[in-house]
């Protein structure tokens, strides 16, 4: 009778959690590099970058592949401590066997950079857990609830209990498997913005730091993988403008590679000195390269890949082609990018007024000086008076003056408005006003069907915001 | 540890093994010792306020019964018993007094003076007015030899300290409570399955409609100055909701808890916004601490023995003081009083109510019936208000708002919750609004639910446990709340 009673009890908790797990895997996120690493062809990877962000700003993968036909892709979340890069680089495994892993050490500084750990916990824990549930899912809960000082527990990584909420959202596309759509940028995000800092110090700290202990573990854990698996690993440290500490934490690392005979390519030390890096316009900002100083390490590495590894060829890379195709999108929408984060606004207006694929919503009061620049829009009005205007191929489309001017439109999914009293620029209810209260500028690509580029006056040039990926899916969710 | 936490999940299911795996002689003590640790994870510091509490009121109770033995006079022995009970009361209510009314009675002075109040900086210690109160009615039904002192000290503090109603009720009767302790039940695999039920049940009421509601609620009243009357309204009305599955659903875990180990609480609500009087209210909400007022302040006082009028002012004070235990401060004194004087004025106008009632053949008359219903339940949300409000002036801004109209103000989905979110909330109020019908019909639910086939119970448990799993407010995505009746 016991034994029955207890066959049944074991029986009904094993059909619980296959019902919770089911709805769990229903309700999931599927966003995220993670699950666009789904999609990727079987064994189509010859170079695994894995880390952080700064591995999302740094490595183009659309520049390994044209200029040294490394077919490589960035595995990445947001803040990733090493316990997640470990756990990640086994769920690449799964499906490729990639010729070369490179790591990004930032996860090393964990408790002693710019980023607290309570930030890094709270990312990894919002965008890190994107992968299938599986052992490996159940592992990476369990090491970023240890090893995440500020992490919440166990159970608060499950889909179930993140994701419950999302019954709200509940369609057809929720039947789906885990891959999002495949990422033409392969991991990387193109940043156009330069914040300039003074640091011109690239030596390496004589002094080393040692790092917090669980990145010390899973460094060693993802080393020991990688020789498991007769994979080649490379240490990469990626520049930004790093404090002491870190600078520290980075000696230590070199000497980690020295003692295990792995390469470190050091670009906030002799490396990035050695490639001509530049602290004061390579950077987006305090923590990732923008899109110039991304080029130039990406290259560097591109070189130094090629020079010391056998890499698959292009042939034997099976979307090749589709590569070849992405990486002429990326090429052109590198370009606009590039374009559009000019600095001279004589030089953005005329750009914006020669392509009608552009429309530009202003709202502000202008000087004369500002009106002659902004002439070839079409624009035309009385200094200082109050102006909201929509310009597309050098054409004003909409325009109110004076006192109160405010103009409102519908672009697809982006209901915008613009007023002049106060400049600001509102997209679905989220409110940009500029920094210095004069005007403000919303470039919207039409044939994208999303806005491009914030701008506003700043000593006389023009300052950017670029709208990324994440900006956009906020704003649309709105 | 709170009950809606993911500790307890673990804590549980321990102290449960643990407490069948050891000796019938070692129980007790383990569950002495693991309610301390459940009240230390709060605060480790204030375990020494609750061994006082069961120290003082286990002393006055043997010092009680030596008296008894000692051959005393009656009138000797009358004096010394009430020395005993009166020492145990006093250092009790002023220990009471101290961490709960200091600083406001301090303020009330202060401002009547029209000085500056000096205020103490200490936290109010989760459950002291539960625990308090359990070990004052043990004293005093030692006194009146309801019950003989118990003279094994583990076995009195496991039944102060028993961690499932240690910090929110029910305040338990010695009577009920701990003869328990005396013959502990092995492991029974029904009784756990009908104490994972009421715990199931709990969450689905906190989780599921407490804390959803509360979204709405604290927007509102947060808002009250210009939300409209209709938010307004809804807003108590979501509150009085609130607050009975916030209560109901923690005193139901706690039985839960407690039946898995094999011990039975009482029941601390009976569908209680069912009733037809606010007699019958009272009679449903919050039993135990009714209870606790009734035998031991309100019949002390005479109860209705000594004519209507004294009966009157005896339900006064219980409100007063019961409005007071609640919380130091005007707005729980204020809701007391609300239902004293309903209920006074219940009892001053019984009589011609009645006789008009069967003058007009009004008795079991149905819409007679959905009247008198209205009346309480909209009086209950109405006084809810007050217990809700951080202020007297913040109430009065409410009631001002849900009487002054402004019903088409559209701004119903502007506090949290959307229209998917309403809809769960009113689905699961019909559920609870059927189970609480069914109920106080007689009906045994739970029996039912054992006699399905097996396939239909573990369908209705395994669905229960998803539902709550998908609809439940909790995890990242919210701010988990805790039990409002913690604060008492």
């Amino acid at each position: 009778m016991k034994r029955k009673k207890l066959l049944q009890a074991l029986c009904f908790l094993l059909l619980l959690c296959l019902a919770l797990t089911g709805l769990g895997l229903l309700l999931r996120e599927r966003s995220g590099s993670a699950s666009s690493f789904y999609a990727l062809p079987e064994d189509s990877v010859s170079a695994l970058f894995i880390g952080g962000s700064h591995v999302n700003a740094t490595y183009i993968p659309a520049e390994l592949w044209t200029g040294y036909g490394i077919a490589s892709h960035n595995l990445f979340s947001p803040n990733q401590p090493l316990w997640t890069s470990y756990h990640y680089l086994i769920e690449a495994l799964k499906t490729q066997s990639p010729d070369i892993v490179v790591l990004e050490l930032f996860g090393l500084t964990y408790g002693h950079s710019y980023a607290v750990p309570a930030a890094i916990d709270s990312d990894n824990a919002e965008a890190g857990f994107h992968i299938k549930f599986s052992a490996n899912f159940l592992g990476m809960a369990a090491a970023s609830s240890v090893f995440g000082v500020e992490s919440p527990p166990f159970f608060e990584y499950l889909n179930l209990v993140r994701y419950h909420y999302r019954w709200k959202e509940l369609d057809s596309s929720f039947l789906s498997g885990m891959t999002a759509e495949s990422d033409m940028a392969r991991g990387y995000e193109l940043l156009s913005v330069t914040e300039s800092f003074e640091d011109d110090d690239f030596s390496e700290s004589a002094e080393a730091f040692e790092p917090y202990i669980g990145a010390r573990l899973y460094l060693e854990a993802i080393r020991r993988l990688c020789e498991r698996e007769n994979i080649p690993l490379v240490l990469a440290i990626s520049p930004y403008a790093p404090n002491e500490t870190e600078r520290g934490i980075f000696a230590w690392a070199r000497q980690y590679a020295e003692k295990h005979s792995l390469p470190l390519l050091n670009y906030n030390g002799a490396d990035g000195e050695r490639i001509g890096l530049d602290r004061s316009a390579d950077l987006a900002d305090i923590g990732h390269t923008n899109y110039r100083g991304a080029l130039k390490v990406t290259r560097d590495m591109g070189e130094y890949l090629s020079a010391n590894y056998t890499l698959r060829s292009r042939d034997e890379v099976p979307d090749a082609s589709q590569r070849d195709a992405d990486a002429a999108d990326f090429a052109d929408k590198a370009k606009i990018s590039m374009d559009i984060s000019a600095a001279d606004p004589a030089d953005f207006f005329s750009l914006v007024a020669s392509d009608a694929s552009y429309t530009l919503i202003a709202a502000g009061s202008f000087t004369s000086e500002q009106l002659a620049a902004l002439e070839p829009l079409g624009l035309k009005a009385e200094p200082g008076e109050p102006l909201a205007a929509v310009s597309t191929g050098g054409e004003i489309t909409g325009l109110a003056a004076g006192e109160g001017a405010a103009l409102a439109q519908q672009y697809g999914a982006y209901s915008i408005s613009a007023g002049a009293e106060k400049p600001q620029i509102t997209i679905n209810g989220e409110t940009y006003e500029p920094r210095g209260g004069e005007a403000v500028f919303l470039l919207f690509k039409n044939d994208f069907g999303w806005p491009l580029d914030l701008s506003w006056y700043e000593g006389g040039q023009l300052a950017h915001r670029e709208f990324t990926s994440s900006d956009l899916e906020a704003l649309t969710a709105n | 540890m709170l009950f809606n936490s993911y500790s307890y999940l673990i804590f549980l299911p321990a102290a449960a093994f643990v407490y069948f795996a050891l000796p019938a002689r070692a129980k007790r003590l383990w569950l002495l010792l693991a309610s301390l640790f459940f009240y230390a994870c709060w605060r480790a510091e204030y375990l020494i306020l609750i061994l006082l509490a069961v120290t003082t009121s286990y002393l006055s109770s043997l010092a009680m019964a030596a008296a008894e033995n000692r051959g005393l006079d009656a009138e000797s022995l009358k004096k010394r018993k009430r020395a005993c009970l009166v020492f145990s009361l006093v250092l009790n209510l002023s220990i009471l007094f101290f961490f709960k009314y200091f600083n406001f009675t301090a303020e009330a002075l202060a401002a009547l003076l029209r000085r500056e109040a000096t205020l103490l900086e200490v936290a109010l210690p989760v459950g002291i007015s539960f625990y308090t109160f359990q070990a004052l009615g043990y004293t005093i039904d030692v006194y009146r030899g309801d019950i003989a002192a118990e003279r094994d000290f583990i076995k009195y503090a496991a039944f102060i300290c028993f961690f499932p109603q240690l910090v929110a009720g029910p305040i338990e009767r010695a009577k009920n409570l701990l003869p328990q302790f005396d013959k502990p039940k092995p492991f029974d695999s029904d009784r756990m399955r009908d104490g994972l039920v009421l715990i199931g049940w709990g969450f689905f009421q906190k989780l599921v409609i407490a804390d959803r509601l509360a979204i709405f609620v604290d927007g509102a009243f947060e808002a009250a100055e210009s939300a409209s009357g209709g938010a307004l309204a809804l807003a108590a009305l979501f509150f009085a909701i609130q607050i009975y599955c916030d209560f109901a659903s923690y005193s139901t875990i706690a039985r839960g808890s407690a039946l898995i180990m094999g011990f039975d609480l009482m029941r601390n609500f009976a569908a209680p916004y069912l009733s037809l009087s606010l007699a019958e209210f009272w009679q449903r909400w919050h039993i135990s601490l009714s209870s606790w007022f009734r035998d031991y302040v309100y019949i002390p006082l005479g109860g209705s023995r000594r004519g209507l009028m004294r009966s009157c002012l005896n339900v006064l004070i219980i409100f007063f003081l019961s409005g007071l235990w609640h919380g130091a401060n005007y707005t729980f004194i204020v809701w007391g009083l609300l239902h004293g004087a309903g209920r006074a004025l219940g009892m001053l106008t019984r009589a011609p109510r009645e006789r008009l009632r069967a003058r007009l053949g009004l008795d079991g008359f149905a819409p007679y019936k959905l009247l008198q219903w209205l009346f309480v339940f909209s009086f209950a949300a109405l006084a809810f208000v007050f217990f809700r409000a951080d202020s007297v002036a913040q109430a009065l801004l409410v009631l001002r708002g849900i009487f002054s109209g402004g019903y088409a103000g559209g701004d119903l989905l502007a506090y949290g919750l959307d229209g998917a979110d309403m809809a769960v909330a009113g689905i699961s109020l019909a559920l609870l609004t059927a189970v609480d019908l069914l109920r106080k019909r007689g009906a045994d639910l739970a029996g039912r639910l054992v006699r399905l086939p097996l396939a239909a119970r573990w369908a209705v448990y395994i669905g229960g446990i998803a539902l709550i799993a998908v609809f439940g407010v909790y995890g990242p995505a919210y701010d988990s709340a805790p039990f409002i009746y913690f604060q008492f």
